[in-house]
């Protein structure tokens, strides 16, 4: 067998047959270009394997996402309250434009009575969506 | 604390460390990473009420994983080709090029790791982070076994030919 063929089993070794592995290691106690091949990759394994774990430290990270889980969780939590006021808000502003229309009916009233609907629903359109959208999380 | 908070504690200890060393196998860049395993876990808590077992717990903490580090790879692409048509950023980048020129020329392997092609770096990088586990890369990236073996061999036969070369160029310069 050529030298690139031992090479190729080099690189293959932690899936070799026992068999395999004891004509490789026969191989290499014979053969200075392939020893040379295996002790290259063995350093360049041993630096890459040293470097990339020493750059990464998950630590850190842990507390950092469970505070970041924390203050959405808090928006998340207040947001249907923010919108429950909104919607009680606008009714109470159609009650009392209805109460004005009751006792006047002007045309500027007309327009306050639209307007105060149209927050009305807005709002309760808002609420709604967010009911939806929490429930189902589509978010991916 | 209610059930999706520990369900989303318990599922941050164990995919912690996995979701940032798939990030920066992907990304290559150790802020970046860790800036994209937060949205991960961000993404993850909303939709954890969503996920309803039909593929394994980790497979779907992969494929957000995955989709995030595409999306952050397109920022990225986009950022650089705006900087690219501003001539004033293209003169600094050119500078400091030339100014670290010459430390590059030293042996560096993570550097060839670098110019390896994105899937034999990020199946190396995988590979050296995930203990070696041909299995585990694969579950990662979402690709077949067989293919992941392919990349790792031809990254790793890189280099070793990379290291081969340095080797030879420090000896004429030596000698």
């Amino acid at each position: 067998m050529k030298c690139e063929n031992w090479q190729e089993l080099i690189l293959d070794r932690e899936q070799l047959e026992p068999d395999k592995q004891r004509e490789l290691a026969q191989h290499l106690s014979s053969c200075d270009g392939c020893r040379m091949w295996a002790k290259a990759l063995a350093e360049i394994e041993a630096t890459l394997t040293e470097q990339l774990r020493a750059e990464l430290n998950p630590s850190v990270l842990g507390p950092r996402i469970s505070r970041h889980v924390a203050r959405e969780r808090s928006w998340m939590t207040g947001m249907p309250e923010l919108l429950d006021t909104l919607g009680w808000s606008a009714l109470g502003i159609l009650a009392m434009t209805g109460l004005l229309l009751w006792s006047n009916s002007r045309g500027w009233h007309l327009w306050l009575a639209g307007a105060g609907t149209l927050a009305a629903s807005l709002a309760w359109a808002g609420r709604v969506l967010w009911k939806d959208q929490s429930e189902t999380h589509r978010f991916l | 604390m209610d059930s999706k908070d520990s369900t989303f504690e318990q599922l941050l200890k164990a995919y912690e460390g996995k979701v940032l060393r798939l990030s920066y196998a992907m990304l290559g860049n150790r802020a970046l990473a860790e800036e994209t395993a937060q949205e991960v876990f961000l993404r993850i808590w909303r939709a954890l009420g969503a996920f309803g077992g039909d593929a394994s717990l980790s497979t779907w903490v992969y494929t957000i994983t995955r989709n995030a580090c595409l999306t952050a790879i397109e920022r990225m692409k986009t950022a650089a080709a705006e900087s690219l048509a501003d001539p004033d950023i293209m003169r600094r980048a050119q500078t400091r090029e030339l100014e670290r020129a010459p430390r590059e020329s030293r042996t560096d392997v993570q550097a060839w790791l670098a110019e390896l092609p994105e899937s034999q770096r990020q199946a190396l990088t995988l590979f050296y982070l995930e203990e070696r586990s041909y299995k585990e890369v694969a579950a990662a990236l979402g690709v077949p076994m067989g293919t992941v073996k392919t990349w790792i061999r031809r990254g790793r036969r890189a280099l070793v030919e990379r290291r081969l070369q340095a080797d030879v160029l420090e000896k004429s310069r030596s000698g």
